[in-house]
Order: C-alpha cells, then sequence, then structure tokens
C-alpha cells in the first residue's frame, strides 16, 4: 500500500496548488467593479440574454500546440523506465524523436504561432476577386413577377422534367 | 505495453511470458522480445521509400522555417518531385534486391518486405510524384502556395507506404492514420472554399468513426487469435478450430468496414463524393490514387495473409460488397452534373472491380486488381488534371458545361482527357480495358460468372457518362438558348449551386430530400456556357499529362506492366 | 530488313500529318506530300524486295516476320502484330505501292481546287497504309485489321463528295456489301481460331516448304470446304463477285483516281490476294476450288455482257473491272495462282491506265462522263489518246500486251480444269474486245458530239442513259462530278469548252503506266525462261499445295490462237459498229440495265421485304428494341436520381449509413458464426 503514497501526496499537492492560485489572486488582485465595467457592450444596446465571452482565438493555438508536446513528453516516460535495457539504440531513437517534434516546433516559431505581441497578420491578404459582387454572393430567389419569360414557377423539391436533358448530353432517352 | 510498464514500475523481477517467446540470432518472436532482447534490429533498407519520404518532409520543414516566407514559389514542389523521384528510386532498388533475397519479415518482424509492397511503394512515390507536379500550378493560382501541402502529401504517402507493408493490424492502424489525418487536412486545405472546409470536417469525422471501427476489428481478431501478426493469425487459424468462430468473424467484418470506407467501397462510400468535391483538385486526384491503393493493399493483406483460411467467409460478403460498389457508383455517377462528383462516383465505381480482383482470391486476381490499381493511379492523375485545368480560378467551374467545347479550344488537351476518359470506360488499346479484362477474367476462372456479369454491365453503364463528356467536349461550345435551364436549381438563372451536399438556406429548400433534389448533381439540368478565355497548360501539368497519356497506351497494348504487377503477387 | 517497318509507317505518318496538318498544309503541297511519303513506301518495299531476294531460299523458304508489337498476352492467345516478308507479299506490296503512288502522282493535278483536298489525300494515305497492312500482315487477323481500313477508306473516297446524294448512297451501299462479306471472313476466323488455335499465317498454314497446315498433314475435307467458302464469301464482298457484285458499279460516284486506285487497281484485288493466301486450305478442298471456279467464270461473262451496253465512261470499265476479277478467281479456282496473281498485277498497270485515262477524258470535258456526247478526241488528247489505246489493247488480250499473256494462261489452266470454263472465258475475251472497242470508239473517234452537247444544257440528256436511269442509285449517270468540281473548272480558268490536255503530273502517270502495260510479259511471260513471277512464288505454292498444271504445248497454241482470234473479231465487230458518224442505238435494255438485277431487286426489296423492314424499323425497333433500350437507361437515370437522394449531405446520415452497411455485413456473420 505504501507504494501508493506518493501517488496521493502529488494529488495532493496539485490540488492544494490549485486552490492557492485561486485564492492568491482573489486576494491580491484589485477588484473595483462598477456598472458599466461589468455590463457587456452591445452596440450600446442592452443585452437581453447573458453573451458569450471575447476569447482570443491565440488561446486555443497554444492549448493544441501544448497538446502536441506534452504528449512527447509523455513518451519519454516509458524510454527513461527501461533506458538501461535500451542503451545506445534507444537514445538514438528517442533523440530521432526529439528531432521530429524539435522540427515541428521550428516551424511552429518559424510561422509565428508562439509570438504573443500585437497581433501579425499571418495569412497573406487574400487576393481581391472582382468578379465577388453582391450579384455573385447573393442568392436571389426571383419574385413570381420576376420569372424569366416562358418559364413557370416551380417549386424547388420538384424533379425535373426527364424531357429537360442537356444539350449535346447524350441523353439516354433520346 | 501498459502491463510492462505497471510491473516495471514497482520494480518487480518480470519472467518472460511463456506464450511462444523464441529468440534466434537476429529474429524474435512473441510478445517477450523487449525482455530478451531490446536490441530490435532495424534493417533500414526495407523501409527505404518510407524514410526518404518522411524525412524529406522534415527538410521541407526546416527549410521553410529557416527561408524567409514565400521566398521561392517553385522551390517546395521541385523538393517534392525529387524526395518522391529519390523514393520510386528506392522503390526500384527493393524491387530488384527482393529480387535476389527472399522475401522476409523485417523491423520486429513488423513489416513485411516483398514485392507486393515494393510495388504499392513504387505506386505511391510516383502518385506523390504527380501530385506535386500538379500541385504546383493549382496552388499558385488559388494563392495557397507555401510548404505545407508538400510536406502533408509527403506524410499521408508515409503513412500510405507504411499500411502497404505492414505485417500486423497495429501497423496497418500506424499507417492508416498517419494517411488519414494527412488527407484530412488536405481536403480542407482550401482556406477561401467553404466547401473545402465542410468536407474536411465531413471527412475527419466519418474517418474517425471508420478508424474506431478498424480498430475494435483489430481488437476481437486479437482475442480471437491472439496475435495481430498477420502470418502467425493465418498459422493459427490454419492449425485451430475454433469452437466459436462469433468473435473472429466478427473482428473480420469490422476490419472489413474499416478499410472499405477507405477504399469509399458502397455502402461506406457516402463521405467520398463530398471529399472528392471539397478537396482541391490536384488533392483529390491524388487521393483517388493513393488513399485507395493504400486501403486496398491493407484489404488484401488481412484478407488473403491473416484470413486467408477464411476464404468462405469473407468472400461472400466481398462479393455484396463488389455488386453493390460497381452498380452504386456507375448509376449514381450518371446523375451526377458536377465533374469532380462524377469522377467520385466513376472512382467507386472502378474500385468495384477490384474488389472483383480481391474476391477471386487468386493469385489472378490479385494481379489483375494489383494491375488495375497501378494503371488507375495515371489515369485518375490524368484526368484531375485536365479537370482542374478547366475548372478556372477558384474553382469556379466544376460543372459538365466547364468541359464542353474543350474539343475546340484546347484540341490537344480534349484527346488526352479522351483518352483517359475512354481508359475508364474501359476501351481496347487502353490500359483500363486490360485491366477490366483481367479482374473479370480472374472471376470467371474461379466461377464467378454472375459477378462477371454485373462487372460487365457496370461498364457499359458507366461508359453512358464517360462518353457524354467525351462528346460534350467535341460538341459546340454555345449554349442552345432554348434549353436554357428549367429546374429548380437553375432557377434563379444564376450559377446553380455547386453541387455541394450541404443545407444552405433550409428556409428555402423545404428539407433535406430537396437540398439533395437541387444540389448533388443532376442528371437532368440545362448545361451552363463554358467559360471564357483560354485554358492555358502550365509545363508541370503538361509533362504530367504526357506522361500519363503515354503510360496508360503503353500498358494497354503491351504486357511489361502486367508482367510487373504478376511478380508482385508471389509472396501469397 | 528493317525497311518493313518504313514501308508501313510512312503512309501512316502521311495519314497523321494530313489528318491534324492538312488544312495547314493546303493545296497542292498536302498532296505533294503525301505523293512523297507513297513513293518512299514504294522505296521501302524495294529495298525490302531486293533483300528477300539476296537473302537465300534455301533455309526459311524465303519468309521473314518482323514483330511490330504483342497485343493482349492472355492465357494461350498471343495476337502478335507482325509484317510478314514472303513472295506473296513482296508480289503484292510492290504494285500496290507502285500503282498507289502514281495514281497519288495523277491525283494533285485531277483534284486541284476541290474544296477538300486535304481530306482526299489523307484518306489516300490512310488507304495505302491499311492496304499494306492487309498484305503485309502475318495473321489473318492482322489482316483483318487492314481488310476493314480499306472498306473504311473505300466508304470514305466514294462519299467523298459526301454532299451529293448518290455518293453517299453508294457509299453506304459499297459499305454494307462489304460488311456481309466481312461476315464470311470472321466466320472464317472463328472456325480457324478453334481448329488450329491461332490466326498466323505460319500457324495455319505450315511453313511454304513443309506444306503442312497447322500441324496436321491434312485437313477435314468438309472442314476446309467451310473454311475455304468463308474465305471466299469474305473474297467475294471485297473483290466483287456474284452475289456481291452490286457495290462496284455505283462505287463510280468516287473520285476517277480513287476508281482507278481502289476499285480497280488494288482494293478490290484483297480478295484474290486473300485467297492466294489460303491456296494450302483450299488444297484439301475440291469442292470449294470448283464453287470458287464457277463463280468467278460467271462473274466474268456476266460482267463483260452488261459492259457492252453502257454508257458511262466509267461504268464500263467498272463492270469490265467486275469481269476481269472474275478471271483472277477462275485462275485461283482452278489451282493456277501464279496465273491469278499475274493477271491481277497486270490489270492493275491496264485497268489503272484506263481509269486514268477515263479521268483525263472527264477532266478535259468539264465533267462529262457520258460516252454518246464524247468522240473524236483524238486530236484534243495528244497524250492520253496513245495511252489509252495500249490499256485498251492489252485490256483487249492482243498480243505482245500484257493482258494477253496472263490471260492466255489463265485459260489454258482453266482448260485443264474443264472445257466450259475455257470457252466461257474466251467468249469472254470476244467480247471483252467488243466493248472496249465500243467505248474508244465512241471516245476517240467518229464525230465530236461534245460542242453541241456542252452547248445545251448537259442535264438535258439524261434520260438518254439507260444505264444511269435504271440505276437506283446514280439517278444521274452524266455529269455525276460536276457540282463537286466547280470550283475545278475555275482553278483553270480557261473555261473555253475546248477538251483540252491534262497538266503534266497526270500524264506523267499515264505514261508510265503505258510502257509498263507493254512491257508487262517481262514479269511472267510463258516462253523462254520468262516465268519470273512463277520461280519467285515458287516457295509460297509449292506443288503439294498448287500441283503444276500441264497443257501440251500443241493445245496451248491452238487455245492462244482461238482466243486471240475471237479478240480480234470482237474489236473489229466493235470499232466498225461505233466509229459511225451517226451513233446506233444497239444496247439491249436488258444488257444496259445489268440483267436487271438490281430492279429486281429493288421490286422484291421494296414489296414485301420493304413493308417487312418498315414493321421491323419503326413498330419493332423504334417501339419495342429502342424501347427496352431507352427504357433500360431511363431506368438507370431514374434510379441514379432516387438513389442521389441518399446522398443529403448530413454527415448523420453518411454515418447511419456506414453504421446500416456494418450492420448488414454483422448480421451476414452472425448468420454464419459457428457454421461451415
Amino acid at each position: 500500500m505504501d507504494q501508493y503514497l506518493p501517488i496521493v501526496l502529488l494529488l495532493v499537492v496539485a490540488l492544494a496548488f490549485a486552490a492557492g492560485s485561486f485564492a492568491a489572486s482573489k486576494l491580491l488582485g484589485p477588484s473595483r467593479p462598477t456598472g458599466a465595467k461589468t455590463g457587456p457592450y452591445e452596440s450600446g444596446i442592452v443585452p437581453q440574454a447573458p453573451v458569450a465571452a471575447r476569447f482570443p482565438v491565440r488561446f486555443f493555438l497554444v492549448a493544441m500546440i501544448f497538446i502536441i508536446f506534452d504528449i512527447e513528453v509523455i513518451f519519454l516516460y516509458p524510454w527513461a523506465v527501461i533506458y538501461h535495457q535500451l542503451n545506445t539504440f534507444g537514445l538514438a531513437e528517442m533523440a530521432a524523436f526529439a528531432l521530429v517534434v524539435f522540427v515541428s516546433f521550428a516551424y511552429l516559431v518559424s510561422n509565428g504561432a508562439l509570438d504573443w505581441g500585437p497581433v501579425k497578420k499571418l495569412a497573406r491578404k487574400a487576393p481581391v476577386n472582382l468578379t465577388r459582387t453582391t450579384t455573385s454572393t447573393v442568392r436571389r430567389v426571383p419574385r413570381p413577377d420576376q420569372l424569366i419569360d416562358g418559364m413557370s414557377p416551380r417549386p424547388v423539391d420538384s424533379e425535373p422534367e426527364p424531357t429537360a436533358e442537356p444539350v449535346g448530353a447524350g441523353a439516354p432517352e433520346a | 505495453m501498459i502491463g510492462l510498464l505497471s510491473h516495471t514500475l514497482v520494480g518487480q523481477t518480470v519472467q518472460a511470458p511463456a506464450t511462444g517467446c523464441q529468440v534466434t540470432p537476429g529474429k524474435v518472436t512473441g510478445l517477450c522480445q523487449a525482455f530478451n532482447s531490446l536490441h530490435i534490429p532495424v534493417e533500414y533498407r526495407t523501409i527505404l521509400p518510407l524514410l526518404v519520404l518522411s524525412i524529406g518532409a522534415l527538410v521541407l520543414l526546416v527549410i521553410s522555417a529557416v527561408l524567409p516566407k514565400r521566398s521561392r514559389p517553385g522551390l517546395y514542389p521541385l523538393l517534392t518531385v525529387i524526395i518522391s523521384g529519390l523514393a520510386a528510386g528506392a522503390s526500384v532498388f527493393q524491387w530488384i534486391d527482393v529480387g535476389n533475397h527472399a522475401a522476409t519479415k523485417a523491423i520486429g518482424n513488423q513489416i513485411f518486405y516483398d514485392r507486393f509492397s515494393v510495388l504499392f511503394m513504387l505506386l505511391i512515390s510516383v502518385a506523390t510524384l504527380f501530385g506535386a507536379l500538379l500541385s504546383d500550378s493549382y496552388l499558385q493560382r488559388e494563392g495557397l502556395d507555401g510548404v505545407e501541402a508538400y510536406v502533408l502529401m509527403l506524410l499521408a504517402s508515409t503513412g500510405a507506404m507504411l499500411m502497404a507493408a505492414s505485417a500486423g493490424t497495429i501497423m496497418l492502424f500506424l499507417g492508416l492514420e498517419i494517411m488519414s489525418i494527412a488527407l484530412y487536412v488536405m481536403t480542407a486545405y482550401h482556406r477561401r472554399r467553404a466547401a473545402s472546409g465542410e468536407g474536411g470536417l465531413k471527412y475527419f469525422i466519418l474517418g474517425s468513426f471508420s478508424s474506431a471501427i478498424f480498430l475494435y476489428g483489430a481488437a476481437l481478431a486479437y482475442g480471437a487469435t491472439g496475435t495481430t501478426q498477420f502470418d502467425e493469425m493465418s498459422v493459427f487459424l490454419a492449425r485451430t478450430t475454433l469452437p466459436n468462430d462469433g468473435i473472429l468473424l466478427g473482428g473480420m467484418a469490422l476490419l472489413i468496414v474499416g478499410l472499405g470506407f477507405k477504399v469509399a467501397a458502397v455502402p461506406f462510400h457516402f463521405w467520398s463524393p463530398d471529399v472528392y468535391e471539397a478537396a482541391p483538385t490536384p488533392f483529390t486526384g491524388y487521393m483517388a490514387a493513393v488513399a485507395k491503393a493504400a486501403g486496398f493493399a491493407g484489404l488484401f493483406r488481412v484478407l488473403l495473409e491473416g484470413f486467408h483460411s477464411q476464404e468462405a467467409n469473407w468472400r461472400p460478403a466481398i462479393w455484396l460488397i463488389a455488386v453493390l460498389t460497381l452498380l452504386v457508383g456507375s448509376v449514381l455517377a450518371i446523375a451526377q452534373r458536377d465533374l469532380k462528383r462524377m469522377m467520385a462516383y466513376s472512382s467507386i465505381s472502378q474500385a468495384g472491380y477490384v474488389l472483383i480482383g480481391l474476391q477471386s482470391a487468386s493469385s489472378q486476381g490479385t494481379a489483375g486488381a494489383l494491375f488495375y490499381l497501378l494503371t488507375y493511379t495515371f489515369i485518375i492523375a490524368g484526368t484531375f488534371a485536365v479537370i482542374g485545368l478547366v475548372q478556372g480560378e477558384g474553382e469556379a467551374r466544376n460543372d459538365l458545361g466547364a468541359i464542353r467545347g474543350l474539343g475546340r479550344r484546347r484540341p490537344g488537351l480534349a484527346l488526352v482527357m479522351l483518352l483517359f476518359l475512354l481508359a475508364q470506360a474501359g476501351v481496347p488499346f487502353t490500359s483500363g480495358f486490360l485491366a477490366k479484362f483481367y479482374v473479370i477474367a480472374a472471376a470467371v476462372n474461379r466461377g464467378q460468372y454472375a459477378l462477371a456479369i454485373i462487372g460487365m454491365l457496370a461498364a457499359a453503364i458507366a461508359a453512358f457518362f464517360y462518353l457524354r463528356v467525351g462528346l460534350l467536349m467535341y460538341s459546340s461550345p454555345e449554349v442552345d438558348e432554348t434549353k436554357e435551364p428549367t429546374d429548380g436549381a437553375a432557377l434563379a438563372g444564376l450559377r446553380p449551386i455547386p453541387g455541394f451536399d450541404t443545407p444552405r438556406e433550409p428556409a428555402l429548400s423545404q428539407g433535406p430530400g430537396a437540398v439533395a433534389a437541387s444540389s448533388d448533381g443532376d442528371g437532368a439540368v440545362a448545361l451552363l456556357a463554358p467559360p471564357e478565355g483560354r485554358v492555358e497548360i502550365p509545363f508541370t501539368v503538361g509533362i504530367t499529362l504526357a506522361v500519363c497519356a503515354a503510360f496508360t497506351i503503353f500498358a494497354g497494348v503491351s504486357s511489361p506492366v502486367l508482367d510487373f504487377a504478376k511478380h508482385a503477387t508471389t509472396y501469397f | 530488313m528493317n525497311a518493313a517497318y518504313i514501308v508501313l509507317a510512312l503512309p501512316l505518318a502521311g495519314a497523321l500529318l494530313l489528318v491534324f496538318g492538312g488544312k495547314r498544309l493546303g493545296d497542292p503541297l498536302a498532296g505533294w506530300l503525301a505523293t512523297i511519303l507513297s513513293f518512299g513506301s514504294f522505296a521501302a518495299v524495294l529495298v525490302t524486295w531486293l533483300t528477300l531476294l539476296g537473302d537465300n531460299a534455301a533455309g526459311n523458304g524465303r519468309l521473314i516476320e518482323k514483330n511490330i508489337f504483342t497485343w493482349l498476352p492472355v492465357a494461350g492467345l498471343h495476337v502478335n502484330f507482325a509484317l510478314r516478308i514472303d513472295p506473296l507479299s513482296m508480289t503484292m506490296a510492290l504494285f500496290v505501292t507502285g500503282v498507289g503512288s502514281l495514281i497519288h502522282l495523277y491525283s494533285i493535278g485531277y483534284m486541284r481546287g476541290d474544296r477538300d483536298y486535304p481530306r482526299f489525300f489523307f484518306l489516300l494515305n490512310l488507304f495505302l497504309a491499311s492496304m499494306i497492312v492487309l498484305v503485309m500482315a502475318n495473321s489473318y487477323l492482322f489482316s483483318f485489321v487492314g481488310w476493314e481500313g480499306v472498306g473504311f477508306c473505300s466508304y470514305g473516297l466514294v462519299g467523298f463528295w459526301f454532299d451529293r446524294e448518290s455518293a453517299a448512297v453508294a457509299a453506304k451501299k459499297a459499305f454494307v456489301t462489304n460488311r456481309v462479306g466481312d461476315f464470311g471472313f470472321m466466320v472464317a476466323l472463328f472456325l480457324m481460331f478453334n481448329h488450329f488455335g491461332s490466326f498466323n499465317y505460319s500457324t495455319v498454314l505450315g511453313t511454304a516448304s513443309s506444306g503442312l497446315l497447322g500441324g496436321h498433314a491434312t485437313l477435314n475435307g468438309t472442314f476446309a470446304t467451310g473454311l475455304g467458302l468463308m474465305i471466299f464469301l469474305g473474297a467475294a464482298g471485297k473483290s466483287a463477285q456474284i452475289p456481291l457484285y452490286m457495290w462496284l458499279p455505283d462505287a463510280m460516284e468516287g473520285p476517277t483516281p480513287v476508281s482507278a486506285l481502289i476499285h480497280a487497281a488494288t482494293m478490290v484485288t484483297a480478295g484474290v490476294y486473300l485467297v492466294a493466301r489460303s491456296a494450302p486450305i483450299l488444297h484439301f478442298s475440291h469442292s470449294s476450288q470448283w464453287v470458287i471456279a464457277c463463280i468467278g467464270a460467271a462473274t466474268m461473262f456476266f460482267a463483260a455482257t452488261i459492259a457492252c451496253a453502257q454508257n458511262d465512261i466509267k461504268r464500263v470499265l467498272a463492270y469490265s473491272t467486275l469481269s476481269q476479277l472474275g478471271y483472277m478467281f477462275m485462275a485461283e479456282g482452278a489451282g493456277d495462282y501464279t496465273s491469278g496473281l499475274y493477271h491481277m498485277i497486270n490489270h492493275a498497270f491496264f485497268k489503272a491506265l484506263l481509269f486514268l485515262g477515263a479521268g483525263s477524258v472527264i477532266h478535259a470535258l468539264h465533267d462529262e462522263q457520258d460516252m454518246k456526247k464524247m468522240g473524236a478526241l483524238r486530236k484534243y488528247l495528244p497524250i492520253t489518246f496513245p495511252t489509252f489505246i495500249i490499256g485498251y489493247l492489252a485490256l483487249s488480250g492482243i498480243p505482245p500486251f500484257d493482258g494477253f499473256w496472263s490471260k492466255d494462261d489463265i485459260l489454258a489452266s482453266a482448260y485443264h480444269m474443264n472445257f466450259f470454263l475455257w470457252l466461257a472465258g474466251a467468249v469472254t475475251a470476244g467480247l471483252t474486245a467488243y466493248y472496249m472497242s465500243r467505248q474508244v470508239a465512241l471516245v476517240w473517234f467518229g464525230k465530236a458530239r461534245w460542242s453541241e452537247a456542252r452547248g445545251d444544257s448537259a442535264h438535258a440528256a439524261v434520260g438518254n442513259d439507260p444505264a444511269a436511269e435504271g440505276s437506283t442509285v446514280a439517278p444521274g449517270g452524266t455529269g455525276t462530278e460536276e457540282a463537286a468540281h466547280a470550283p475545278h473548272e475555275g482553278a483553270h480558268g480557261e473555261h473555253s469548252g475546248r477538251p483540252h490536255e491534262s497538266p503534266p503530273v497526270m500524264t506523267l502517270p499515264l505514261i508510265i503506266l503505258a510502257v509498263l502495260s507493254t512491257i508487262g510479259w517481262l514479269i511472267n511471260a510463258n516462253f523462254g525462261g520468262f516465268n519470273h513471277l512463277e520461280k519467285f512464288l515458287e516457295p509460297v505454292f509449292p506443288t503439294a499445295i498448287a500441283p503444276a498444271i500441264h497443257v501440251a504445248t500443241n493445245t496451248k497454241w491452238v487455245l492462244g490462237i482461238i482466243t486471240t482470234a475471237l479478240a480480234f473479231i470482237g474489236l473489229f465487230a466493235g470499232l466498225r459498229t461505233w466509229r459511225k458518224v451517226e451513233v446506233p442505238a444497239l444496247e439491249p435494255a436488258f444488257l444496259a440495265h445489268g440483267w436487271y438485277i438490281d430492279e429486281a431487286l429493288a421490286a422484291t426489296v421494296s414489296g414485301p421485304i420493304e413493308s417487312g423492314a418498315d414493321a421491323m424499323a419503326y413498330e419493332l425497333d423504334a417501339r419495342g428494341v429502342d424501347g427496352a433500350v431507352n427504357g433500360v437507361a431511363s431506368l438507370i437515370t431514374g434510379t441514379g436520381r432516387q438513389l442521389r437522394r441518399v446522398q443529403t449531405g448530413y454527415v448523420r446520415n453518411y454515418a447511419l449509413g456506414l453504421a446500416g452497411g456494418l450492420a448488414v455485413i454483422l448480421a451476414y456473420v452472425a448468420a454464419r458464426v459457428g457454421g461451415a
């Protein structure tokens, strides 16, 4: 039983640390709320329902990167346990593994994934597409009086008639 | 491994379990190896193409991190071409090497080093090479160029090769995941196309499903046989009569489903039209070749290696899947008006023929299937290369109308496209004909007349939509005004919704059925006018097209490629 | 020996170049390109032939095979596409490319100004390539590829002026009739594969030296008869023998060089070649030899009678071609293959000469084809006239021109087989001399009838032409090339109404062919050791297959003298009758209408058969068959549309499908658990 004691201890320390952090920030941080400060800003309109908190997307990125590198560390545990039996072979393999992860780290850094300063434009600006105007991006539904001549208004879900086979498409019914 | 860890943690000395642990110099079998000899021999030459590709991917990443952003537009594709070329060279070396020595198992018995895997390594290297050549101009046109596409492609190929070379379900699963995750990202690569992201997500969700199913199947098979290695499974099953084979057969069924998803066999194909349409066009071509080949490599390994003695049990199941795949693929392709979706269904139907080869469970069938996959790689790369050219910037035009009148605008391009279409339809003097011929011959030789006839019927049905595209290319580019759009989708007189299956505006479309009717490509829809302007053929695409076309004819009129495929079945 | 590949490659390359770049080359460059490549091919044949001669006959029986590629290496069946170089194929290739090249040259001038000039030469080159495949292939199957190729080119060239209905109909008729023959050929192929397991000439026919068939020392007589007759049916279709002859006269709708090349010199002799090639098979079937000889004799006589009453200059020659092909088949039926082939070569020379001469006349008279509107042209066409006369004498069998020698050989062999065959041949020889004299008299001598005919409307006289009138296809025998040749006249500019000699590119081939027709006896005259062809072909027709035919020398003399006398009688009768100032209307309507065969057919077909066919076409086919086909098609399309609804776009539905499939497979597995 005594071999589980360190684990229990670790649990306790972890919980204590978390609780201590909360308590410390509550105690040490200044807190002078006013109505205007706590109320969410919604274009000057008083919100009717609770709104989503604004949250930089960068946090997600960091969280994901953290998981990846965390897994690397986890892999080190079993390796460390049988390190002696594995010998230099194991060392080399682990070096290769670490190198792979390091390369991805270098890639992340070079892409600015870990930059925490003023937001840098990551993606290249999309080329201006002159064809994208409101006429091409907004889907219009014709009113009955706007129908193109000769066309009967049809419900969207009706099956097209088989005679409306495309020109030159080698219609099998032909 | 978990058990092993916990034992060691508590500091006890554990005896090697007595389950057939045998240690001879350089060769270890059984579960116990870690204890007796932790020095696992690694024969690097057996995974040479894999190493080339994965190291190449890393090198690309490092270069991109070191160089300033977008310094050299053509550098990454060039490096990718070199890397995949090296991998192809390595495969050729392996082919000779295996020929000189016998086929072996390597790297802790996790890798099969035989001509079957080498053929796939070569196939995948070549497909990667084409993928890189085609992606270059496409990505530049779409403003997406960067190192990521090529790294992902190389990694996906690494996974695919691992699948082909795997000697057990564990390695197969690893390969499957490496490949799939890269493919999910590749599908969603086009950042500015909403469809692309959506398709990627669909692929990811459904792919995770199938991976889980596969993994469960592997677990059941392990439970029934006590091993994850195909050869040991086969030996065990041949020696032992199980009192209750429920677990074994259940595992087999789940493995079939998991891999059947990857090759887009009906009814596990639903993802494929959406994903094919969503993915950037050159990636679609790459996916159609590589993912399908790797999936089939896995299926062959599992069914013909591991479950060889269970032939009587899996052949009827594969029979059914093959029939469904052939018919549903061909019939649904007819109803498409989107080129990429049509090719997706066409590719489903083509997978049916490979399944025929698998179903015959003979070396002739395997040879036919390998030949099929080999030739299909070239055909599909060429087809998607042409589609990538005609669709225009932003994949604006994927509808059938885009290819109309191509025969007038670019006669050479139209001719090459016609060749690929005819090859897929199985017209003599193209590789497609011989490929279909061999798998059907294999089915006939095993007495599977019904399957052979259905295969031929499906080819007849499929010929319709291939020839329709062929006709469209040579029909006049002017739109007949009298046949303007009359159906619901094109009612607005604007572009029809590009056949994507998302319910865009539920309020408007009155239920999912209506959405499908208006968006999943409709056979009876007036075609739009072909796009204006000249189709430019970039150099890289031109080279690819020429090579693919030449190979399609070469493999269709002569025998070396077939002999190549025949040699790759020697392991079985 | 690799020149053999060049033989085939050059015209093929020409066809490819012309189909893609013909428009750019235009008129007359396209023609020159085709002609040069054609002559190159001829040169390559010469080189190949000389190599074959140098290659001593001892070991291999003068046989070389050059593989092109292997197709379909499927269990048991290895289809090698290879070129077979042996005396027979070389003989064929030599005259095919030789005469073909001359006609190419001639066409440069003749087709001048036609709006589809490049297309003409594309088809001509493609034809040449197909013909080379036909004669040089190493297997029946590969020959069949060429066989169909020449059929297609013939179709394309007969219907070259496809905007004219008669041409389109004639092309269709030629093609459909040929299909009947092709059916026979295909059945022969199937039989052959079933029996020998191969299509290769070497395997099927055995090596020339051993004379064994596919390892069988003998062949079952019934089987050999069946096979031989099927091969002959194919040959009869291509070579226009009874009963498949109707298409050839109508095929004269094509441009005249086409008539000369395809419908006189080369393509129609493909049947003769095929029968000669199959000699080892026929050797085992006496009855099929009889059938071939009798049908040949019947066609020979029948066509000659019709030729006596035709007014269209080309139709006379067309019926004459039928008749001469009949001679060749009669020789082959009698087992005298060498004479048949010899006559074929000679015929190629003089008939091409006559056709080209006729073309020159038509050209000079601005597309007039009715002989009754010609006359006295000898003064206006100083080069065409003497060459035409040489062709005329050669065809009529007047010594020393080449036609005499081969005809003499054939008749001797026919006499050896049966007296009546000889009799028919001799009478036909007289008839031949008669109708050719009639033609010569009408065209070259007598009073010039063309000036007034051209002065009036050329079309007013259409009704005078019974042959054209009677024909079911060609409503206007006169001026048939007129419409399409309109630009042709413009190109010459000197539209004075006066006949004029053709340009040198057209007269040069005439002169060469005339010389060849004169010295044709050098090839295989049956005296003084001139039998080169016979010696050359010896390895192909060893005595084991074609026993030597011994006719006593005295008998030969007597037969030769009788035949020549008959020919002279016909000659003088024809010239005397038709040289008059006022042309008599002597043609029996029975002959002018080609024994009313077309009419009889038309009556039968338009009667019950046609209404039956209508019923088939409009009722059974449109409703029943098409209905079934379309029904299946729309069923599939409809199914597709319905199935498409499954593809909703919702991931949940896709996952459900996946799970459904899994459930089905699991259910199946569950059913099998504990079972087998």
